[in-house]
């Protein structure tokens, strides 16, 4: 080391790696410190140290609820979405209306109890439009009438 | 005659769960949490412009969130979890310092980014962001600290020492070896120097106010 090194004329880049090099090492020192012996310190220093302590809980407690937060909302849209997808994939009708009057028939068929719920002239299932057909059986299925076979038939 | 085996200690990374029981047991030990603080603290100071305005809460903060999104994993067998938020906070201020320093940016005449208003008013966007580089405050405030925190060892030829190897770049151990001195020796030197540091800030900040 050189004993004269303080006196040589430093740049405003040398100042700053100056204080940067010893503020780290005083960090050091403070990890190396305990805790008792830091608080003992500062306090007879006349630093707030119950203040700073206090702070410092509340900074640790939000980071934890914000975490925690976070991990409900995210389960929160995970559920979601997949309440979602389930939704579609069980409930969607089918989109061609060949299909649906096939549907509509085979719920007559198996569920003729049905029947009783539509309107003497929608019974007449060959006079119905492909639009009667499909709001019928969108009624049928925000009634639940169609939950068992839908599903049925997406498991096929 | 056999050799030694190594001491292997298995690493044990703690659950999300177990850190989060681990920060949450800190509320209550006002002696830690103040620990944790005061390393913060001069862990920012230590990086100066590069918190880029990032304080000592911050940091803190930054470690707690890095440790229970699991980015940092504790090691729960080899240090407890203020060792461990030490540990991340190093790490993190030491990222900040090295990426402002290597940021790279790319280079444009100040005409190629000015903008009119409707107004016809000739506006520059550079005007609306302050320089990286410490403005004439900045340098003055830093080489008034150094010198502050030399001028108060000039006789204390023991702290002088260490102040004079850390600026050469020497780690505790290094200097501790370099001067002879024992762990508890260096120890006390740095309190020494830890001690005027703070109540050259606290001087500062009175003088601010």
């Amino acid at each position: 080391m050189k004993g004269e090194a303080l006196s040589v004329p430093r740049t405003p880049e040398d100042y700053e790696r100056d204080r940067s090099l010893l503020m780290n090492a005083i960090a050091e020192s403070v990890a190396e410190t305990s805790a008792e012996v830091l608080w003992t310190e500062c306090r007879e220093e006349g630093a707030d140290v119950e203040a700073i302590a206090s702070r410092t809980k509340i900074v640790l407690a939000e980071a934890v609820k914000r975490h925690k937060q976070q991990k409900l909302r995210q389960a929160r849209a995970e559920y979601e979405t997949h309440a979602s997808s389930t939704w579609k994939r069980v409930f969607s009708l089918p989109q061609s209306i060949l299909k649906q009057r096939e549907l509509l028939a085979s719920v007559f068929t198996m569920k003729p109890e049905l029947q009783g719920l539509v309107t003497a002239a929608a019974r007449d299932f060959q006079a119905l439009t492909d639009n009667d057909v499909e709001l019928i059986l969108k009624q049928l299925q925000e009634l639940g009438a169609l939950d068992d076979m839908l599903r049925e038939d997406n498991r096929r | 005659m056999t050799d030694k085996l190594p001491l292997h200690i298995p690493a044990a990374t703690a659950t999300v769960a177990e850190a989060t029981a681990a920060i949450e047991a800190l509320y209550s030990d006002k002696l830690k949490l103040h620990k944790l603080h005061q390393y913060a603290k001069f862990r920012i100071e230590g990086i100066g412009r590069a918190a880029e305005g990032s304080d000592a809460e911050d940091l803190l903060s930054e470690a707690v969130t890095r440790t229970l999104e699991g980015d940092r994993k504790w090691n729960k067998t080899a240090v407890d979890m203020v060792g461990h938020l030490i540990g991340v906070m190093k790490s993190l201020s030491s990222h900040m310092a090295e990426s402002v320093g290597t940021r790279k940016v790319s280079t444009y005449l100040e005409s190629e980014v000015t903008q009119v208003t409707d107004e016809g008013e000739v506006v520059s966007p550079l005007e609306q962001y302050p320089s990286s580089r410490p403005g004439p405050d900045r340098i003055l405030e830093v080489h008034q600290r150094v010198e502050l925190i030399e001028q108060a060892f000039k006789e204390d030829k023991e702290v002088s020492q260490v102040i004079e190897a850390v600026r050469e770049g020497f780690s505790g151990p290094e200097i501790q070896e370099l001067l002879g001195i024992s762990k508890t020796e260096y120890e006390t030197r740095m309190k020494r120097l830890r001690r005027k540091a703070k109540s050259i800030d606290e001087g500062r900040s009175a003088v601010r106010a």
